[in-house]
C-alpha cells in the first residue's frame, strides 16, 4: 500500500489508486470533467493537473497511480494557472447562457468558474455558435454548452454495453451526435442528462419547469420493479419535478432507468381513491368504515366462521403495510390463510454491461412482503381454491386490471375489503374500500429482490384523509382491542424487528443510508 | 561522406523493383540476419549502432525495442509509420516510392528483432502510388520468400500489410495512429502505457518511422561500428535525410551525415536564398519546431545542437523564408494547419488552436491589437505540455517562438491592426 503526500497530508492508499481518487476519498477537491468513477478513463478534459515533484510537466491527477513517497501539489501558482487557463478555454465558446439553462446550480462549469476561474474574458472573436439538437426520445443536445468530456459517449459504451452516442466531426468542431438513423430512446438514456458535467444534455421532462435550487430533495425508493434503486424525489409545493438516481453501490451504483425516472407521472394521473367508499361507490366516514369492518369480524367470530377469512399482502405495499396487516389478522385474530397480491413477471430481466439490472418482476417490495407475511401464496391462487368468503386485501399497485375471471373469483366473496391507491378494479369490485397512501406520500421500507432492506422518506403531503394502509389498521386494531401502539412507521419497524427473525436487532433510525441486506 | 545510402538510386526508375535490389546485395542483410542472429544480438547491435529514430522525436531505437516484453504471451508487432504529413517534410514519400524493399527489408529485420510475425505499414492516404509500389514490392518479395512463412528456410515467418490512412495529421502521433489502425476515430492514447508494452491490439507494438527502419540493412551489411562513425558524434550517428523546402534555389531533398551544418546546407548545397534576397528565418525540423533567426542558422543539424539553439531536429523538413515573408501571416498559415489537425479530444489543443488562428487572422487581415501579442503567448503557454499528445506542443512552440524572435514584426501589426505589406 503506497503512502504519498499531498498538500502536506500524508496519505496510504490501495495499490492502484490513482492521485484523483486518494484526494476526493481524503477531502481534497480537484475539478475534473471527464474523469467519472464508473468510467473507463479519458484523461481528455485537463483539469484535473496537479504538481508533482520531480516531473517537469504537470501530472493527469485522473490517470496518475500513486507511488510510494510521491509529493503531489493541487494548490500551487502553476496549478492554479492551469486550471484558470482551462477554464477561459472552456468558456471562449461558452454561451453563458445560465439563466436560461437548467444546470445552473448544478453545474461543474459554473462552480469550477466561481471557485477557479477568471472573472473576465479575453476572447473578443466570434464565438462557435451550434443551434440544439433533439436526440429524439426525452433529450435535448445543447451543443454551444459542451465541454466535449465524452462521458455520456463511454456511459453508453461502458455502462450500457450499446454505443449510442458518439463524437462527431474533428477538432474545433468535434460535436456530440447520436449513430444516423437513431433516436436516444434507450431505457437508460437519462442517466446521461445527470451525468452531463454542464447543461448540454437536457431532459425535456424538466426543461424550464423549475430551478434546481429551489427543489427540495427526499431520499427514496424506486417503486418500478423488484431492484430497489435508490432515488432523489426533487419536488416542491408538493408536486415532483423531476427524479434523480441515488447512489448505492450495493444496488444501482448511479444509475436509474427510464422507467423509474419518469414514474412519478403515473402516480400524478391516478384517478385517486379519496375517502372510504362502500359497494355501489357510496362514501362513508373512515370511522364509520371502519366500525363495519370490525361488525363483520364479529359477526365470523360469534359464528365461529374466521376459518373462512384471508387477508392478502400486497407486493406494492411497505413492510409496514404489510405487517400491520398480518399483526391483526393473523398475529390478532388467528386468521390462517396469508395470500400475497403481486404482478406475474414481465418478460425477463434486462441486465447490462454493468450488472446493471431491470427486473422483470414489477414490483418493489415482493421480498419484504413475503418477509412480514410469511406466505407467498399468490392471490387468486388461493381464491380459486374455493374456501375464502372474506378477504380483507392489500392494493397499492397504480394502473392494476383485472381479468373477467379475476372480477367473478372477487365477486363470489362474501366480504371483500380492500385497501387501495387508485380507485381502480380492485376498488370497484370490493364491498369497503379504504384509501392509502401512495408513492412519495409516506416513509417506510422496501425489501429488494436481492434481500436489502431499504428506506424511503416522504415527500409529498397525501391529499387531506388520506393516511397509510398502516395506519388505518392500526385504528382497526384498537376497535377490535388488539392496540398496537404505533405512532409513525419507525414505531411499526420496530415492533416487527422485534418478532421477525431476519430484522432482529435492526432499528429503523440506524438503518443505513445503503440498506440492510438481511439474510 | 559523398557517398550516398538513401539517394544513390536518383534517376533510376528501376530502382523499386526487386531485381534491381537484389543485384545490389538488397536483402543480404536480412538473408545473414534471419538465418545466423539471435534477436536479443540484433538489438544489441542497433544500440551500438547509435541509431535514433527520424520519425521527429530521435528515440533511440534499440532501446525502444528492447521494451518489448520477450516473455509476454501476446503476439508483437512492428508498425511502420508512413504516414508523413508533418508540413516541410518529404522523405518518407521518396523511400517508399522508390526504395521499397530497402524499407522492407528494414522491417524484415525490425520484426524479427522483437519476434513480430506480423507488420504493419501505416501509410498516408494520400500516398495511394505508394501504396501500390508497397504492396507490388511485397508480393514480389513474397514470392522470392524473403517474407511469408518460413523465410529462407528459417522458421521465421513475416506477414507484412499496408494499412492506408484516410488523411490526418494526428494519425503520425503513433497513439493514434494505432487507434486508426484498430479501425476506431484517430484519437491519440493516454500514455503510459506506451505502445511497447500496450500497443496495436493490446499487445506489445514497436512503431517506427520509415527512414528509422531503411537504415537497417546498411547496419546489418557495413557493421554498427561503421555506422556509429558517420556522424558528427555517437549520439548522431548515420546517414540522415533533409528536406528543403522554401525560399532557396535548389529546394529539394538531399542526403548527408547526421550533423550537416544548416548554414553550409542553405547556402551551399541549396544555391542559396531565391532572387538573392536576405534570409529571415529557418524551420529546421518540420513545422512542429521552434523557428530560428538567420543569424542562428551556423549550427549542426543533430538533435543536441539544435536543441541547443532553441529549436529541435524534428523531421529535418527545412523550411527556409527570405526577407520578403511575412511572419505574422506565415505563423498564422501554420496555426491554421494545426487548428485543423487538432482531433479535438483535449481542451487546451482542441479550443487554444483555433483561438490563435482567430487572433492571427485579424493581426494579419485587420483588427490586431497590441495585446493580442500577450494573449497569444498566453495562449501558447497554456497549451504547451499540458495536452495528450505532443500535437498540442506543436501548436504552441511555433506560436511562442515566432512572437519571441519576431517581436517588432508582429509589434508592427499590432500597431497598424493589420499587416504592413497588405494594402
Ligand atoms: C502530431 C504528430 C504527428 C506525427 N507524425 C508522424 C509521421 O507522420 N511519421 C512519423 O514517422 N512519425 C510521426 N510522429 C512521431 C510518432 O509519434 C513516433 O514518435 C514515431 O513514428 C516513432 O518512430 P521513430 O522512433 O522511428 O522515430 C508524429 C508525432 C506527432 C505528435
Ligand atoms: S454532452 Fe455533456 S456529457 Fe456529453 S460530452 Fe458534452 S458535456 Fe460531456
Ligand atoms: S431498474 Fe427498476 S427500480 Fe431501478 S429505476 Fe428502473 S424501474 Fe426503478
Ligand atoms: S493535443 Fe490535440 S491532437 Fe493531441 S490529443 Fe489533444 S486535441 Fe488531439
Ligand atoms: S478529469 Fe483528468 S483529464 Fe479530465
Amino acid at each position: 500500500m503506497p503512502t504519498f503526500k499531498i498538500d502536506g497530508k500524508e496519505i496510504t492508499v490501495d495499490a492502484g489508486t490513482t492521485i484523483l481518487k486518494a484526494a476526493l476519498a481524503h477531502g481534497i477537491e480537484i475539478p475534473h470533467y471527464c474523469y467519472h468513477p464508473a468510467l473507463t478513463i479519458a484523461g481528455s478534459c485537463r483539469m484535473c493537473l496537479v504538481e508533482l515533484e520531480g516531473s517537469p510537466k504537470l501530472v493527469l491527477s485522473c490517470a496518475t497511480e500513486v507511488k510510494d513517497g510521491m509529493v503531489v501539489h493541487t494548490r500551487t501558482e502553476q496549478v492554479r494557472d492551469a486550471r484558470r487557463s482551462m477554464l477561459e478555454f472552456f468558456l471562449i465558446n461558452h454561451p453563458l447562457d445560465c439563466p436560461v439553462c437548467d444546470k445552473a446550480g448544478e453545474c461543474l462549469l459554473q462552480d469550477y468558474t466561481f471557485k477557479y476561474g477568471s472573472s473576465h474574458s479575453r476572447m473578443v472573436e466570434e464565438k462557435r455558435v451550434r443551434p440544439p439538437k433533439d436526440l429524439g426520445g426525452s433529450i435535448l443536445l445543447y451543443r454551444n454548452r459542451c465541454v466535449l468530456c465524452t462521458r455520456c459517449v463511454r456511459f453508453f459504451e461502458d455502462v450500457v454495453g450499446e454505443p449510442y452516442l458518439i463524437v462527431e466531426n474533428r477538432g474545433y468542431h468535434s460535436d456530440i451526435s447520436i449513430f444516423p438513423g437513431r433516436g436516444l430512446t434507450h431505457k437508460m438514456s437519462g442517466n446521461v442528462v445527470e451525468i452531463c458535467p454542464v447543461g448540454c444534455l437536457i431532459d425535456k421532462d424538466f426543461l424550464f419547469n423549475a430551478r434546481v435550487w429551489n427543489l427540495q430533495r427526499t431520499r427514496s425508493i424506486c417503486p418500478g420493479c423488484g431492484s430497489g434503486c435508490n432515488i432523489y424525489l426533487e419536488h416542491k409545493e408538493n408536486k415532483i419535478y423531476r427524479i434523480r438516481s441515488r447512489e448505492n453501490q450495493e444496488v444501482n451504483r448511479e444509475w436509474i432507468c427510464d422507467d423509474g425516472r419518469y414514474i412519478y407521472h403515473a402516480f400524478e394521473d391516478l384517478d385517486r381513491l379519496t375517502a372510504p367508499r362502500a359497494e355501489k361507490e357510496a362514501p362513508l366516514t373512515q370511522a364509520a368504515a371502519l366500525q363495519a369492518i370490525a361488525g363483520h369480524i364479529s359477526r365470523l367470530q360469534q359464528e365461529g366462521r374466521l376459518n373462512e377469512a384471508a387477508l392478502c399482502g400486497s407486493a406494492w405495499a411497505t413492510v409496514e403495510d404489510n405487517y400491520m396487516l398480518r399483526r391483526l389478522f393473523a398475529d390478532g385474530l388467528g386468521i390462517r390463510t396469508v395470500l400475497l397480491n403481486a404482478p406475474a413477471p414481465e418478460g425477463e430481466d434486462v441486465v447490462y454491461k454493468s450488472g446493471f439490472t431491470v427486473r422483470a418482476d414489477k414490483s418493489p417490495n415482493r421480498r419484504g412482503a413475503e418477509l412480514v407475511l410469511g406466505s407467498s401464496r399468490e392471490l387468486w391462487q388461493g381464491l380459486r381454491e374455493g374456501k375464502i368468503r372474506t378477504l380483507f386485501l392489500l392494493g397499492g399497485g397504480a394502473g392494476l386490471h383485472l381479468t373477467g375471471e379475476q372480477k367473478e373469483l372477487l365477486d363470489g366473496l362474501e366480504l371483500l375489503v380492500v385497501w387501495d391507491v387508485a380507485a381502480g378494479d380492485l376498488v370497484r369490485s370490493a364491498d369497503l374500500a379504504l384509501p392509502m397512501t401512495s408513492f412519495a406520500e409516506e416513509e417506510g421500507t422496501f425489501v429488494n429482490v436481492q434481500g436489502r432492506l431499504q428506506r424511503m422518506h416522504a415527500a409529498l403531503q397525501p391529499p387531506a384523509g388520506i393516511k397509510p394502509a398502516w395506519r388505518s389498521l392500526a385504528d382497526l386494531a384498537a376497535l377490535l382491542q388488539q392496540p398496537v401502539t404505533a405512532v409513525t412507521a419507525a414505531d411499526i419497524f420496530n415492533d416487527l424487528a422485534g418478532r421477525l427473525p431476519a430484522c432482529a436487532g435492526l432499528s429503523y433510525f440506524k438503518l443505513a443510508e445503503v440498506g440492510v441486506q438481511l439474510s | 561522406m559523398s557517398e550516398k545510402y538513401f539517394l544513390h538510386n536518383i534517376g533510376k526508375p528501376e530502382s523499386k523493383s526487386l531485381a534491381f535490389y537484389l543485384a545490389n546485395q538488397g536483402y543480404s542483410a536480412w538473408e545473414k540476419v534471419v538465418r545466423q542472429w539471435q534477436p536479443a544480438e540484433v538489438i544489441e547491435e542497433v544500440k551500438k549502432s547509435g541509431l535514433r529514430g527520424r520519425g521527429g522525436a530521435g528515440f533511440p531505437t534499440g532501446m525502444k525495442w528492447s521494451f518489448v516484453p520477450r516473455d509476454s504471451e501476446k503476439p508483437k508487432y512492428l508498425v511502420c509509420n508512413a504516414d508523413e504529413s508533418e508540413p516541410g517534410t518529404f522523405k518518407d514519400r521518396y523511400l517508399v516510392e522508390h526504395e521499397p524493399h530497402m524499407l522492407l527489408e528494414g522491417i524484415a529485420i525490425a520484426s524479427y528483432a522483437i519476434n513480430a510475425h506480423s507488420a504493419y505499414i501505416y501509410i498516408r492516404g494520400e500516398f495511394a502510388h505508394g501504396a501500390q509500389v508497397l504492396e507490388e514490392a511485397i508480393a514480389e518479395a513474397e514470392a522470392k520468400n524473403l517474407l511469408g512463412e518460413k523465410i529462407l528456410g528459417s522458421s521465421y515467418d513475416l506477414q507484412v500489410t499496408v494499412h492506408r490512412g484516410a488523411g490526418a495529421y494526428i494519425c503520425g502521433e503513433e497513439t493514434g495512429l494505432l487507434e486508426s489502425l484498430e479501425g476506431k476515430r484517430g484519437w491519440p492514447r493516454l500514455k503510459p502505457p506506451f505502445p511497447a508494452v500496450v500497443g496495436a491490439f493490446k499487445s506489445p507494438t514497436v512503431v517506427n518511422n520509415v527512414e528509422t527502419l531503411a537504415n537497417l540493412p546498411l547496419i546489418f551489411t557495413r557493421g554498427a561500428e561503421w555506422f556509429a562513425a558517420i556522424g558528427p558524434n555517437p549520439k548522431n550517428t548515420g546517414p540522415k535525410l533533409y528536406c528543403v523546402s522554401g525560399h532557396v534555389n535548389r529546394p529539394g531533398l538531399y542526403e548527408f551525415p547526421m550533423g550537416k551544418n544548416l548554414k553550409e546546407l542553405i547556402y551551399e548545397e541549396c544555391g542559396g536564398i531565391r532572387g538573392g534576397k536576405k534570409l529571415k528565418a529557418v524551420i529546421p525540423g518540420g513545422s512542429s519546431v521552434p523557428v530560428l533567426r538567420a543569424d542562428q542558422i551556423d549550427v549542426s543539424m543533430d538533435y543536441e545542437a539544435l536543441a541547443e539553439a532553441g529549436s529541435m531536429l524534428g523531421s529535418a523538413g527545412v523550411i527556409v523564408l527570405d526577407e520578403d515573408a511575412c511572419m505574422v501571416n506565415a505563423l498564422y498559415n501554420l496555426e491554421r494547419f494545426y487548428a485543423h489537425e487538432s482531433c479535438g479530444q483535449c481542451t487546451p489543443c482542441r479550443e487554444g488552436t483555433t483561438w490563435m488562428v482567430k487572433i492571427l487572422k485579424r493581426l494579419e487581415m485587420g483588427g490586431g491589437r497590441p495585446e493580442d501579442l500577450p494573449l497569444l503567448e498566453d495562449i501558447a503557454r497554456h497549451i504547451n505540455f499540458r495536452t495528450i499528445c505532443p500535437l498540442g506542443d506543436a501548436a504552441a512552440m511555433p506560436a511562442a517562438s515566432f512572437l519571441k524572435q519576431f517581436r517588432d514584426e508582429f509589434a508592427a501589426h499590432a500597431e497598424l491592426g493589420r499587416c504592413p505589406q497588405r494594402r
